[in-house]
């Protein structure tokens, strides 16, 4: 992405206090996941886990329910 | 450490890049030390096959320094790479040194000709300690830090990428496709249907499951469960069940082809459908023996179902939005065609870069040098340093394991995935052992 693309890119869930995608976090959050798997694969990339809903998801553009990151 | 992760580029933060860095970086310098006339054969070393226990006395009285230098270069390249993934270089460091002498202890077990007499292979052995000890004791979280599974299989597997010839990877490439997409569907749709039709399970935590049993176990659960929003409690519960089934099937699997006498090719090409993750493949078909039960494990698994993760998870993106939430795919901007190389298990590159930079290598030395100094030389020490990290995995898989977390779901998840092994194991073995039997024996 560009830097001006960045710059006035809208908001998502990475910037959302809702949204949980620290892998090591998500190790803790889902037990077992280091058995076979790990927070920090590409197959989980930036996917993470919106405490508003409850839900695992990759990032999107920002909902209605958005709180900027503290 | 969230933002310092955010803010780093993903050829940084992901296990799958820095394996292909580490595993295409140890074959470059094998193949640089060969050139200069010497080779990484004595760093590369490991216990010999033992009756007396004098043998392995000799052996460390004259290796152990080795051993050390072994043991610190793989300590400086896993700490120093894991420590830029965000992970306590403090807390990874003497956890590996930990992981490193136990595996050294389980090499030099699993040599043991009694050992090898009762099939308690090196794998098997790392595994069932692993169990053992990860069940009877709580493990500091410092230590936990260093049990890095699939960090130290994905390395194994780029390695194992310089020992598996590439006119291989393209003769038995499109086979193992056809015969994993073959189970890999009916796999899929066996639970999604049985989960969302007989058990009334929601749509996306049948694909979690769904996904889990026929693409590439917890990983696929996963990828699938961000892609189509499942609940968080039904990505925890995916991860159980799949890595409860994957633990059954090493042993189950282990058992029943050694038991059976099955030809190794075939074992493998079984066990890459039959088996839910790749770590744990990687376990049964080390035991199995050889390494036409590798390489056909690995052609079925990374070619034929691994590497698709992508795919599944944008196809089943695109349903979830358009029929499972009647929404427009136009107006859903979640539906984006970069997850296909985003969920790209990305590792995959570097077991090709080195499948192909090793066959190009040996096709200019010519068949007589291949086998008189390049074989010994570097693919032999490739290859006991690909033993080393799967050791490593093995034993990360058994103390991580805690049956008391594991258990953790209802009964209606382990019935519908129970109810696709049934499906998925004889399909695999029908497919690996008529329909497909003559490309597995000519491997």
């Amino acid at each position: 992405m560009s830097k001006f693309r960045k710059k006035h890119a809208a908001p998502g869930c990475t910037e959302c206090d809702h949204f949980e995608n620290d892998p090591a976090r998500l190790e803790s959050i889902f037990k077992g996941m280091t058995i076979l798997c790990s927070a920090y694969a590409s197959v989980r990339g930036d996917s993470g886990i919106c405490r508003y809903d409850e839900r695992f998801r990759m990032p999107r553009t920002a909902c209605e329910h958005f709180i900027p990151k503290e | 450490m969230a933002n310092d992760v955010k803010a780093k580029s993903p050829f940084l933060v992901t296990e799958d890049w820095w394996a292909v860095y580490l595993g295409l970086g140890i074959v470059v310098v094998a193949l640089l030390f060969y050139l200069l006339g010497g080779t990484l054969k004595p760093l590369a070393v490991s216990p010999p096959k033992w009756q007396s226990f004098d043998t392995v006395i000799q052996h460390f009285r004259t290796q152990t320094p080795w051993y050390l230098l072994q043991l610190i270069l793989w300590a400086v390249v896993f700490t120093v790479s894991t420590s830029i993934m965000g992970l306590k270089a403090s807390q990874y460091l003497p956890g590996f040194i930990i992981i490193f002498i136990a595996s050294a202890l389980i090499l030099v077990l699993g040599q043991w000709q009694v050992a090898h007499d009762h099939n308690l292979e090196p794998p098997i052995l790392a595994l069932i300690i692993g169990l053992i000890i990860g069940n009877l004791f709580k493990m500091p979280q410092w230590f936990e830090t260093s049990l890095r599974t699939e960090y130290y299989i994905k390395t194994g597997i780029v390695l194992l990428g310089a020992t598996l010839p590439f006119t291989l990877i393209i003769y038995a490439g499109p086979i193992a496709f056809l015969q994993a997409t073959i189970v890999s569907l009916v796999t899929f749709l066996t639970i999604f249907l049985v989960g969302t039709k007989l058990f009334g399970l929601e749509k996306p935590f049948a694909s979690v499951l769904g996904a889990g049993g026929a693409v590439c176990g917890v990983s696929g659960s996963i990828a699938v469960g961000a892609a189509t929003r499942a609940k968080k409690e039904h990505i925890s519960i995916g991860i159980c069940v799949v890595a409860l089934w994957a633990l059954v099937m090493i042993f189950f699997l282990t058992f029943f082809v050694k038991a059976t006498g099955m030809h190794e090719g075939i074992a493998g090409a079984w066990i890459g459908t039959s088996e839910f993750a790749d770590a744990a493949g990687f376990a049964a078909a080390a035991s199995v023996g050889g390494d036409k039960a590798i390489h056909a494990y690995t052609l079925m698994k990374v070619i034929g179902r691994d590497i698709w993760i992508g795919i599944w998870a944008f196809v089943l993106s695109l349903i979830s939005v358009i029929y499972w939430e009647k929404k427009s795919a136009a107006s859903a901007d979640r539906v984006q065609a970069k997850v296909i190389w985003g969920r790209f298990p990305k590792f995959v590159v570097g077991f090709f870069l080195a499948s192909v930079v090793m066959s190009i290598t040996a096709s200019i030395a010519g068949q007589d040098v291949f086998d008189a100094s390049l074989k010994p030389l570097v693919i032999g020490p490739v290859k006991t340093l690909r033993t080393w990290t799967f050791i490593f995995t093995f034993l990360s898989i058994g103390l991580t394991t805690r049956f008391r977390e594991i258990f953790q779901f209802g009964w209606k998840p382990l019935i519908v995935f129970t109810i696709g092994v049934a499906i998925n194991v004889p399909l695999g073995y029908f497919l690996s052992t008529v329909v497909f039997k003559s490309y597995w024996l000519s491997l």
